[in-house]
C-alpha cells in the first residue's frame, strides 16, 4: 500500500515558511558580506544597518523553524526526525534545538541577539566591531546553508505534490524532561555572548584604542560569565536529575567545551579589572578577549565534526561535508588572523598606554590577580588538552585514549586549591601592595573563621540524618597510584571553599553598603565557593548500594527500608507511569520514591525508559535510580533433551520425560515435559506444557516452580523431543541503586548566588557605562579596606 | 623580562609538562576486541554495538551481560559489574570499560551516547503508522 495514501497535502503557508527560513539564511550571508565591505570602506552607518538586517534575519529564521515544529510540519526532514504530534507544546519548541542543525541555528540566533544588543554602544569601535561580528555571523549562516533544517523529505513527494506525514519520529524519550526546554537556550545565549568579547578585542586593535573598549566590553563580559556559568551549572543539574548515576559532571568533551570558555572569560574579567585599575595587561586583554570565543569554536569543531564520536557521550556523529569545511576553514582563518593581528598590533598598542607602576612589595593585588589568571588559564588549557587527548593520541596511531574522570580530578585539584586561595586572598590586598605580614594581619581572623567552620561542618555532617558514614580508614586515589586519607583531603578542599566563601561574603557586605550592585563580583566568588563545596561533599561523601526489590517485596539499602507499593499509569506505555516505593529511613525520614518507568515502541520493539527520583533535604539528597524490572532468570531459553540433567546459573534442572494429553492437532491438545527443578527453596517436580488453541496456535502455560519462579516452554522439537525451557521470576525484580549525597543543596544554592552575583556585577558596569563615568582606580569595585581590618 | 615572570613561566611550563606526562601514562586507551584480548589492564575502552537480544540481567551475580560487536565485526561477551546507564535501552553504541578475562570482557563501567546525539531515522518508515 502506498504509504502516502490518505495523507493530507501540505499547506502553502508551511512551504512558504520553510522557503522563508531557507531564503533568509542564504540572504543573511550576502547581507553580512556587504556589512563587512561597508565596514572595510569605513561606512559605519551602512555597515550597522546591514548588520542589523542580517541579525534580524537570523532571528526570524529561528522563528520560522520554531513555527514549523509547533504546527507539526513533518514534511520537513528535521521536524520529522525530532518531533511528534503527541509531545507537549513546550517539548515541540525544545525539539528545535535537540539536534545538529537546530542547535547551530540557536547559536546563530543567540549570537545575533547579542550583536543587536551591543552594536549601538560600540562608539568609535563601531565600524570594526560590525565588520568582525558580521564575519562571525556570516560563517554561522554559511554552515546553516548546508546544515539546513528546512530540507523536505524525499519520501513525501509524489508527482510534484508534497504530503504531510501523520507522525514524526518524536523526541528521544530520555530528553523529554523540563531541562531540555530551559538549559539549551541559556547555554547557547552564553555561547552567543562570547562573540561580543571577540569582536570588541578585534575592533580595539583595528581602531587602535586599547583603553576605552575595556569599559564597554566589561558589562558584556560579566553578563557572559553569569549566563554561561548558569548554563554550565544547569547542565550539571540536568545530568544529576536524569542520568541516574548521581553525579553532576563527567568531564565529557562537550561539557568541557562549555567550561573552558567560561574559565577564559573569567581570566579576561580579571584582566579587565587590572587594566582598568592599573593600566596593565593591555596586550594580554586584547588577546584574552577573543580566546573564549576561539576556544569555543575549536570545541565546536571537535564535538560536532565526528572526531570525538566514539569518545564523547554528547558529541555528534558527523556533520554535512560542506558545512564542516566552512567550520574548519573559519576556525583556521580566525585563529591565524587573530593571532597575526595581535602580534602586529597588540604589544605596540600596549606600549602606547602609560601604566601605573606598582611597588615591588611582597604582595599586591595586581600580583595576585596575575597568578590567579595564570592558574585559571593553565586550568583551562589542561582541560582543553584533556578533551583533545583522544584526537592527539589517535594522530600518533592506534585508537586513541581517553582522559577519565579520576585522572581529571587528580590533575585539576592542583590548580583548584591555589585558585580558591587566591580568590580568597586577593580582595584583601591593596593595589599598592604590602608585606606578607601585613596581609596575614588582615586575613587572620577570616582564616580562623574558615578553619572553625570547616571543623564545625565535619562535626555536623557526622550527625544522624545527614547520611554520612566516613571513617579514618576511608581513602581516595592520589597521584602516582597512591591512596590518600579521605578526611584530611576533604578537610583541605572544604577549608579552601569556606575561606573563599567567607572572604567573598565579607567583601560583598563591605562594598554593598556603598555600592550594592558593584558587590556582585564578590557575591559571585561566594556562589562559586558554595557550588564547589556542594560538589565536593556531595560526591566525596556519597554512599550507594544496589539491590533487587521484588514486586510487593522490600529490601534494606544503606539506612533505608524500601518497600514496593504499586505501579501507576494507564498502561505500560503511559509516559507518566511511576513505580511507587515506600521509603523508611533513619529518624523520621519517611517518603515515597516515585521513579518513572514506561515503555515505548522502537521499530516494533518495546524499550524501557526510566527516570531517577531525588528526594532533597537541606542536609542531604536521597538519590533513587531504578532500571526496568527483570523478569527472566536465564539469559535465553535453555534446550533440554529427555533424561538430561544440568545446572544453569546455579539451578539444577532434570528433564524427566515428555508429556502429552488430548488429540494431536486438535484444540486442547497439550505437549510438554516433566522436570525436576532444584532451587534455593527446595526440589520441585513440575510439568509445563503448550496447549493448542482453537485458532491453531499454541499457548504456553506459566507453571509455578516453588515460591519464586515460573517455568515456561518457549519451543519444542518434535523430532528429538527437545524442550526449550525458560524460568521467569514470579514477581518482577526492580534493580535499585540508592545513593545518599550530603549537602547537594549547596550546588543549587551556589548556582543561584553565582548567577545573581554575576548579573549584579554586569548591571553595575552597564550603569556606569551608561552614565559615562570615567574609569579610574577610585571608582572601580575595590572600595578601601576598612581600617578595622588593617 | 623580569625574573619573577621568568620563574612563573618556567613553573607553568613544568606544570603543563607534568600534565602531559600524566595524561600520556594514565589516559585509558580505546581498543578493538582483537587488541583487548592481547592487552593487559582493567581500564581498556571497548566501543561497539550491542546485540539487543542478548541483554540479560543476572540478579544473583548482579551483572548485566550482552554481546558486543566492534568496528572490525568481531564479537565478544561483555559482563558488566558496574552501574547500568538508565538510557541503555536507547543506546545503539556503548563503550565498555574494563578488561578481558577468560575470553569475556569484564567491564566496571558502561558509557552510552547522550540521547540527543543519536541520528534520526530518516527512512520515513513511520509515515502512516498508528500507535
Amino acid at each position: 500500500m502506498d504509504p502516502l495514501h490518505g495523507l493530507p497535502q501540505v499547506s502553502d503557508w508551511s512551504m512558504k515558511l520553510g522557503d522563508a527560513g531557507r531564503g533568509l539564511t542564504n540572504l543573511s550571508i550576502g547581507i553580512f558580506v556587504l556589512a563587512i565591505l561597508a565596514s572595510l570602506l569605513r561606512r559605519p552607518r551602512e555597515a550597522t544597518a546591514l548588520f542589523v538586517a542580517g541579525s534580524v534575519a537570523l532571528v526570524v529564521v529561528f522563528g520560522c523553524l520554531t513555527a514549523l515544529f509547533v504546527t507539526d510540519q513533518f514534511q520537513y526532514e528535521y521536524v520529522f526526525g525530532h518531533s511528534d504530534t503527541i509531545i507537549s507544546p513546550s517539548f515541540k519548541v525544545a525539539a528545535v534545538w535537540t539536534a545538529q542543525e537546530g542547535s547551530f541555528l540557536l547559536w546563530a540566533a543567540a549570537s545575533a541577539i547579542f550583536g543587536l544588543m551591543t552594536v549601538w554602544g560600540t562608539g568609535k569601535y563601531r565600524s570594526a566591531y560590525v565588520g568582525t561580528y558580521s564575519g562571525i555571523l556570516a560563517v554561522l549562516a554559511g554552515i546553516l546553508a548546508y546544515e539546513s533544517p528546512f530540507a523536505i523529505m524525499k519520501d513525501v513527494i509524489r508527482d510534484g505534490k508534497v504530503f504531510v506525514p501523520a507522525f514524526g519520529n518524536g523526541m528521544v524519550p530520555s530528553l523529554q524532561n523540563y531541562w531540555v526546554v530551559i538549559h539549551p537556550p541559556v547555554i547557547f545565549l552564553g555561547f552567543g555572548s562570547l562573540a561580543v568579547m571577540a569582536a570588541y578585542a578585534v575592533a580595539a586593535m583595528i581602531a587602535g584604542d586599547p583603553e576605552e573598549w575595556i569599559a564597554k566590553v566589561r558589562p558584556w563580559n560579566l553578563a557572559s560569565l553569569a549566563i554561561l556559568g548558569l548554563g554550565v551549572c544547569m547542565g550539571g543539574l540536568w545530568a544529576y536529575e536524569t542520568q541516574g548515576w548521581g553525579g553532576f559532571w563527567a568531564w565529557d568533551p562537550v561539557e568541557n567545551v562549555s567550561l573552558v570558555p567560561w574559565l577564559f572569560a573569567a581570566v579576561f574579567a580579571h584582566g579587565v579589572i587590572v587594566q582598568a585599575a592599573r593600566k596593565l595587561w593591555v596586550a594580554g586583554n586584547l588577546f584574552l578577549g577573543a580566546v573564549p570565543f576561539l576556544i569555543f569554536v575549536y570545541g565546536t569543531f571537535l564535538t560536532r565534526s565526528g572526531l570525538l564520536d566514539k569518545v564523547s557521550n554528547h558529541s555528534f556523529a558527523s556533520m554535512d561535508g560542506s558545512a564542516l569545511v566552512i567550520l574548519r576553514t573559519a576556525l583556521a582563518a580566525a585563529v591565524v588572523g587573530f593571532v597575526g593581528l595581535w602580534i602586529w598590533k597588540g604589544p605596540a598598542l600596549a606600549r602606547s598606554v602609560r601604566t601605573q607602576a606598582t611597588e615591588e612589595l611582597a604582595l599586591s593585588r595586581e600580583k595576585l590577580y596575575r597568578y590567579g589568571m595564570l592558574l585559571l588559564s593553565m586550568l583551562a588549557t589542561v582541560i582543553s588538552l584533556g578533551m583533545s587527548w583522544p584526537v592527539i593520541t589517535a594522530l600518533r596511531g592506534g585508537e586513541g585514549a581517553r582522559v577519565e574522570e579520576g585522572l581529571y580530578h587528580l590533575v585539576v585539584v592542583w590548580f583548584f586549591i591555589p585558585v580558591l586561595l587566591l580568590m580568597a586572598s586577593a580582595p584583601f590586598v591593596n593595589w599598592k601592595g604590602h608585606t606578607f605580614r601585613e596581609f596575614l594581619v588582615r586575613i587572620n581572623v577570616l582564616l580562623a573563621a574558615a578553619i572553625f567552620c570547616t571543623g564545625l561542618t565535619f562535626v555536623f555532617i557526622q550527625g544522624p540524618g545527614w547520611g554520612v558514614h566516613v571513617t579514618t580508614a576511608d581513602t581516595v586515589h592520589g597521584p602516582f597510584q597512591t591512596k590518600l586519607p579521605l578526611i584530611p583531603v576533604l578537610a583541605i578542599l572544604l577549608l579552601c571553599c569556606w575561606f573563599t566563601a567567607i572572604t567573598g561574603a565579607v567583601r560583598a557586605f563591605q562594598l554593598g553598603r556603598k555600592m550594592q550592585m558593584a558587590a556582585g563580583g564578590y557575591v559571585a566568588h561566594l556562589g562559586l565557593a558554595v557550588v564547589m563545596a556542594g560538589l565536593i561533599l556531595s560526591r566525596g561523601l556519597e554512599r550507594k548500594q544496589q539491590e533487587f526489590i521484588p514486586s510487593m517485596g522490600s529490601a534494606q539499602l544503606l539506612d533505608y527500608k524500601v518497600t514496593f507499593k504499586e505501579v501507576t499509569g494507564k498502561d505500560l506505555y503511559d509516559r507518566e507511569g511511576k513505580v511507587v516505593f515506600d521509603v523508611d529511613g533513619p529518624g523520621n525520614e519517611k517518603f515515597q520514591a516515585t521513579p518513572g518507568l514506561y515503555y515505548y515502541d522502537s521499530n516494533g520493539e518495546a524499550k524501557s525508559q526510566v527516570w531517577p527520583f531525588v528526594k532533597s533535604y537541606p542536609t542531604h539528597d536521597v538519590y533513587f535510580s531504578m532500571h526496568a524490572p527483570v523478569t527472566e532468570v536465564w539469559e535465553k531459553p535453555e534446550p533440554f533433551k529427555p533424561g538430561e540433567s544440568r545446572s544453569v546459573d546455579g539451578i539444577q534442572v532434570t528433564y524427566v520425560k515428555p508429556t502429552k494429553s488430548g488429540t494431536p492437532g486438535m484444540a486442547g491438545a497439550k505437549f510438554g515435559g516433566e522436570f525436576i527443578i532444584k532451587t534455593r527453596d527446595g526440589e520441585h517436580r513440575v510439568s509445563p506444557y503448550m496447549e493448542l488453541q482453537p485458532g491453531g496456535g499454541p499457548q504456553t502455560s506459566f507453571t509455578p516452580v516453588g515460591q519464586d519462579f515460573l517455568a515456561i516452554i518457549s519451543g519444542m522439537n518434535a523430532a528429538d523431543r527437545t524442550i526449550s525451557l525458560q524460568l521467569l521470576f514470579q514477581r518482577p525484580l526492580y534493580p535499585i541503586e540508592l545513593y545518599t549525597k550530603p549537602l547537594t543543596s549547596l550546588v543549587w544554592l551556589g548556582t543561584g548566588i553565582l548567577f545573581v552575583g554575576g548579573f549584579m556585577s554586569a548591571i553595575a558596569r552597564r550603569r556606569r557605562v551608561a552614565a559615562r563615568a570615567p574609569v579610574t582606580t577610585e571608582n572601580l569595585n575595590h572600595a578601601p579596606i576598612p581600617a578595622s581590618q588593617s | 623580562m623580569k625574573v619573577g615572570a621568568m620563574i612563573s613561566g618556567a613553573v607553568a611550563a613544568l606544570a603543563l609538562g607534568g600534565v602531559v606526562i600524566a595524561f600520556s601514562n594514565s589516559a585509558s586507551p580505546y581498543v578493538t576486541i582483537r587488541q583487548a584480548k592481547g592487552a593487559s589492564g582493567d581500564r581498556l575502552h571497548l566501543a561497539g554495538t550491542v546485540d539487543p537480544t542478548s541483554v540479560h540481567t543476572d540478579v544473583y551475580a548482579r551483572t548485566l551481560s550482552f554481546r558486543l560487536t566492534d568496528q572490525d565485526g568481531d564479537t565478544i561477551q561483555v559482563i558488566n559489574r558496574g552501574e547500568i546507564p538508565p538510557n541503555l535501552a536507547e543506546a545503539k553504541n556503548v563503550v565498555a570499560v574494563g578488561g578481558v578475562k577468560n575470553g569475556v570482557f569484564e567491564s566496571t563501567q558502561l558509557i552510552v551516547k547522550c540521547p540527543s546525539k543519536y541520528e534520526a531515522d530518516k527512512n520515513g518508515s513511520r509515515l502512516t503508522e498508528k500507535r
